[in-house]
């Protein structure tokens, strides 16, 4: 069959050619411009899922080691706070020793019953500490002043205090496997023996303001109690310590994760522009020559030969 | 002799008629459906010179019909691609994940500091709104879908119209108005001697010896839009109307329930984790249901509830302020057998509160009397008995019903954030006793993006699922659009190269008969001198 090149189909070809390349050219416009190359799914799902997969984990990372930060801050104040009770217990534990010398006058051994309970007073404040507003030894009722003083004896000396805490930690959410506790409960001050340091200190005023008989061996009941309550506290101090390494740790691991994921999220999603400006020029030199194919075209015809 | 003229005149006719022909073809060289037309000429009786016979149109019927059915192949992909494109401009689905994500992300940072708590109400109303957004933008793309498909029968009942009143002559106008019918929908000709017969894919007729049975838009009981005419429902699944008719039918209302399915379970395990929670604000003094039964007496399970409600145990935990003693109560519901009424005459029966139902509105009131509050925490007992409820509703009446929710509505028509919460935070049942610092409850909602307690889903999963279904189907769209248009596009070259004109070929035709008018009247001329020349013999 004698088959025509006809005027419709080289301008449909043309025109098909041009829209194409137009096409192209705006999308490497956008590329390039945006400096994103994927916004929407049918575009490349596959690496659309990537970036959403990417995105999100960069987000939980970033969410997590955020907490990190934020429970290191009230854990390390914890820490810091056991501590203070700790040094303060040492020094207990230094006037215990000394109210034992029998050889001690009366008024010296009233100077230290004084100063034990200058350090009752001081421990009740360490152990009502808070942080961001929430009581640190609370447990999970972190509005609740955990410890209160409930009885004065005769000489207006404290006798008693007593925790009105929760009885469960307050646990945070560091991440789906990792659940721990942020405000521990008035437990931490109770030793092994059922007493608190609280009475344990206490015990040991009133050993020291004991008539001579007594006191020896009231002093030693209570330098044992006081060692317990200081062991008890080191080794919270080791437990909550341990998990702020841990911690520390693991958001040094989740900053490397972070980054890859960044790294791979932006090598799907960012516009490589080396790649798209080469690209886009050759979308151009096509838009150029389609352009130049049909004003060619256009430019003459058979009917020029006719004279 | 004098037959010699004749014959040289026939030649002018017949070379002034293919000029003329000549003519149309250059002409009309660009219209689109144009035949090429060629003049038939056949010999004069006697050998007396030639005459115009006929005109002959170009045409290939094979290669027509085809083009006509890659051209309502390509139409419909075309129409498609413009409308799915729309659509994924529209849905912001990677904006949901990324809100999930930072709801997730602030209840988790929630458990070590409240700080944030107008971050989660912020980034739920958030979550609320591209919701609400999105689905209103599916309903407006509808919408338009339906306008643009009743534009699109009333073109095909004018074009029907057109093409009856045509007269056997002009073919080219009438394979115009199948080309345009084509980019439509695509239809069958077929010419009898009674006139002209159009069938649709399904064979009813749209044209039937020269009567048009004219389109109409019925819609059924699912809203769906089905067309019809006095013959019957002519299916539509090709060209732009088969391609919107599709979108309005099938693609459209299939993401929206897929997106409502998601909400719905959102909103359910949300509202009913708060439920069975406990602000700091504590127990509650009263609490409505917010999801209406339409027959309060008729049991549940025949209410057609947007959220099912399963055959399983609530508890209710009462407790006496004044003596501070709390008490479990707990009842078994049977969805078909128990009713909304049934259940406010459980509550009612128990020391300390009272329940109604309004059978108006179909919703259910809970009070406590004065002097106690009641809660669905499941803790133990006061005294302890040492019975607290893992599961105070395995039932999922509370969500079923809407009380005591975060979220108002049941879908990503109705998703609602209650402005109680906006207004007061400590009522976000964050844990499971009451205390500030007990997260149990942030843990249950952090645990349920994982896994949905009533569908075991993951809703970021279950959301990459919806966008790569979707991203799927825009790619496969937009592949079948390049491909059937290679495919038009080659039929149109064909198409064209036989019947269409080349130009070139008219102008060299247009020198033949020039050519041949010149020696057609030199002949005469050449005649006329041997005629003078023998008449001046005499």
């Amino acid at each position: 069959m004698n088959l025509r090149t006809t005027q419709l189909n080289i301008t449909s070809q043309i025109l098909s050619q041009i829209q194409r390349h137009s096409y192209t050219l705006s999308q490497h416009y956008r590329d390039i411009s945006s400096g994103v190359n994927i916004t929407r799914p049918s575009e490349n799902i596959n690496n659309y899922n990537k970036i959403l997969y990417h995105n999100t984990e960069s987000k939980r990372i970033s969410s997590t080691i955020d907490n990190i930060h934020t429970l290191n801050n009230t854990l390390d104040y914890i820490v810091n706070s056991l501590l203070d009770i700790n040094n303060v217990l040492l020094r207990a534990s230094q006037i215990a020793s000394t109210g034992s010398d029998i050889t001690l006058d009366q008024s010296t051994i009233r100077a230290l019953a004084d100063e034990i309970d200058v350090m009752i007073n001081n421990i009740l404040n360490i152990s009502n500490r808070k942080m961001y507003d929430n009581y640190l030894f609370s447990g999970a009722a972190l509005n609740i002043t955990p410890f209160v003083i409930s009885s004065y004896d005769i000489n207006g000396r404290i006798n008693n205090i007593t925790y009105m805490g929760s009885t469960n930690n307050s646990n945070a959410f560091i991440s789906d496997d990792i659940i721990i506790p942020l405000y521990y409960t008035g437990n931490v001050f109770l030793q092994n023996n059922g007493k608190n340091i609280f009475q344990s200190l206490i015990d040991l005023r009133n050993a020291l303001l004991a008539d001579l008989p007594q006191r020896s061996s009231l002093l030693g009941s209570a330098m044992q109690d006081i060692e317990l309550a200081r062991d008890h506290i080191t080794g919270v101090i080791g437990s909550i310590s341990s998990h702020l390494s841990g911690l520390r740790s693991y958001s040094e691991q989740l900053d490397k994760l972070l980054y890859d994921h960044q790294v791979m999220q932006s090598e799907l999603q960012s516009t490589d522009y080396a790649d798209a400006i080469v690209r886009m020029n050759q979308s151009q030199y096509l838009l150029q020559a389609s352009m130049a194919i049909i004003a060619r075209y256009y430019s003459f015809s058979f009917l020029d030969y006719i004279t | 002799m004098f037959d010699y003229l004749q014959i040289g005149l026939s030649g002018i006719t017949v070379a002034n008629q293919s000029i003329y022909i000549n003519g149309q073809n250059i002409t009309k060289s660009d219209m689109p459906q144009y035949h090429r037309k060629t003049a038939r000429l056949s010999t004069l009786p006697n050998d007396n010179g030639v005459i115009y016979s006929y005109t002959h149109r170009e045409t290939e019927d094979i290669l027509q019909k085809l083009y006509y059915n890659n051209l309502s192949d390509f139409s419909f992909y075309d129409e498609l691609y413009n409308y799915h494109s729309l659509l994924e401009s529209y849905l912001t689905i990677g904006d949901y994940v990324a809100k999930f994500n930072d709801i997730y992300n602030v209840l988790s940072q929630l458990t070590g500091s409240r700080y944030r708590i107008n971050d989660l109400i912020s980034n739920m109303h958030d979550l609320v709104m591209s919701i609400r957004s999105t689905s209103d933008a599916l309903d407006t793309l509808k919408i338009n879908i339906e306008h643009q498909i009743t534009s699109y029968v009333e073109q095909i009942n004018n074009y029907l119209t057109n093409l009856t009143r045509l007269d056997h002559n002009l073919l080219d106008n009438r394979d115009q108005i199948l080309e345009h019918l084509s980019n439509i929908m695509n239809t069958n000709l077929v010419q009898t001697n009674k006139g002209i017969n159009i069938l649709s894919d399904n064979g009813l007729p749209l044209i039937l010896d020269n009567t048009v049975y004219q389109l109409k838009i019925q819609y059924n009981n699912n809203n769906n839009i089905n067309l019809v005419n006095d013959i019957g429902t002519i299916d539509v699944d090709s060209g732009r109307l088969g391609s919107l008719i599709y979108m309005y039918n099938q693609y459209i209302p299939k993401i929206k329930n897929e997106i409502n399915y998601l909400v719905s379970d959102f909103i359910r395990n949300i509202n009913q984790i708060q439920a069975t929670g406990l602000g700091i604000a504590g127990e509650y003094e009263s609490v409505d249901s917010r999801i209406a039964v339409p027959d309060v007496f008729a049991p549940l399970a025949t209410q057609d509830l947007p959220l099912e409600i399963f055959e399983g145990d609530i508890t209710i935990s009462i407790t006496d302020i004044n003596s501070s003693t709390r008490n479990n109560y707990t009842f078994h519901i049977n969805p078909n057998i128990h009713s909304l009424y049934d259940i406010s005459n459980f509550l009612s029966s128990l020391p300390g509160i009272s329940a109604s139902v309004n059978t108006s509105t179909g919703l259910i009131s809970i009070s406590a009397l004065p002097g106690y509050k009641f809660d669905f925490a499941g803790r133990d007992t006061i005294p302890a008995t040492n019975t607290p409820v893992a599961n105070p509703d395995t039932s999922g009446l509370l969500s079923a019903l809407g009380i005591n929710g975060i979220f108002d509505g049941y879908n990503a028509d109705t998703i609602n954030l209650r402005q109680q919460f906006i207004d007061n935070p400590n009522l976000f049942a964050f844990s499971k006793t009451g205390e500030i610092g007990n997260n149990d409850n942030i843990i249950r909602l952090l645990d349920v993006f994982k896994s949905s307690l009533f569908t075991q889903n993951n809703f970021i999963q279950s959301m990459s699922k919806i966008i790569t279904d979707i991203g799927n189907f825009g790619t496969t769209v937009t592949n079948s659009k390049n491909y059937s248009k290679e495919i038009y596009n080659d039929t149109y070259t064909k198409l064209n190269e036989i019947i269409g004109v080349d130009t070139n070929e008219e102008f060299i035709n247009l020198l033949k008969f020039q050519k041949m008018l010149e020696a057609s009247s030199k002949y005469i001329s050449i005649v006329n001198q041997t005629i003078d020349t023998l008449l001046n013999m005499f």
